[in-house]
């Protein structure tokens, strides 16, 4: 039983991605449903700073050693983390979790530091907000509140790449083939994967799964 | 498996929508990942399905492989 995936245009171009949902066992935490672009070319399976601080993974302790990924754009620092990775396949009905080590992008201490700073500030301009009467000094205090939204997210932006499912989860199937036999043509491109059943941590219905709701 | 066909539009944004529609639209655009995951759970209740979350990157154009080393240090 294979499994059939079209490549998907997000913003344009095609690429092959797959459904999934990021699973916290130690809490039992689930992330949104969101995409993941299967990457033969990363050497790890890569989620951005929200998915997993969404999901409550632990966030590194005082000694942990932060490693930094290099691409393009620069360095980004990052903590390894178990995590389970769902994938569902609805022509066969099940939702396959994989116990996997994900790269969990995560900001380094002085740029932990600058973001609290700037949230705290963004505190204190909405406690101020509210109590301006309205007009300039009001409006004056809604520029900087969006001022800081604006630096808040240039900050966290860095940490948001697309999600990467890596060489080592490909460990998780037979085999995974592409079909991308004319970049024109990107979208009537697809793959196929057929999912080792001796990987899955559980095969459990999709029914029964978290991708029913 | 679709996306909306506009989500050019959304370059640096998390959109929320439902990839299982013919014509999927963007519900909701938002730069926070807060607001899109908090969203995105009010609209699973509400409508008994499980939306997309997912963020259009600045330059889709030039999305190689985004990681190429790691090292420690």
């Amino acid at each position: 039983m294979f499994c059939r995936v079209p490549y998907v245009s997000i913003g344009g171009r095609h690429r092959p991605y797959l459904e999934v949902i990021f699973n916290n066992s130690t809490n039992n935490k689930n992330s949104n449903k969101t995409f993941a672009m299967v990457d033969s070319g990363a050497d790890h399976t890569v989620i951005p700073f929200s998915i997993g601080s969404l999901i409550g993974l632990e966030p590194p302790t005082q000694t942990e050693i932060l490693q930094s990924v290099t691409g393009v754009g620069g360095n980004i620092t990052c903590i390894e983390r178990p995590c389970c990775i769902c994938l569902a396949n609805r022509k066969k009905g099940n939702v396959y979790y994989f116990k996997e080590t994900v790269t969990w992008l995560y900001p380094d201490i002085p740029t932990q530091e600058k973001l609290q700073d700037l949230l705290n500030k963004l505190k204190k301009l909405e406690e101020w907000k509210l109590q301006c009467v309205p007009g300039e000094l009001q409006n004056n205090v809604i520029e900087q509140i969006e001022e800081s939204k604006t630096q808040i997210n240039n900050i966290l932006n860095k940490f948001e790449v697309n999600v990467l499912l890596g060489r080592p989860f490909f460990d998780n199937f037979n085999y995974i083939q592409f079909f991308h036999r004319d970049r024109n043509r990107e979208d009537q491109c697809f793959l196929t994967y057929m999912v080792n059943n001796t990987k899955p941590a559980r095969i459990i219905p999709i029914d029964e799964s978290v991708y029913s709701v | 498996m679709k996306t909306p066909n506009n989500l050019n539009n959304f370059a640096g944004q998390f959109v929320v929508f439902f990839s299982e529609d013919e014509n999927p639209v963007v519900i909701f655009n938002s730069f926070s990942a807060e607001e899109a995951y908090q969203k995105a759970e009010e609209i699973k209740k509400e409508q008994n399905r499980e939306p997309i979350v997912v963020r259009v990157q600045e330059n889709e154009d030039n999305n190689i492989s985004q990681v190429l080393t790691m090292i420690r240090y």
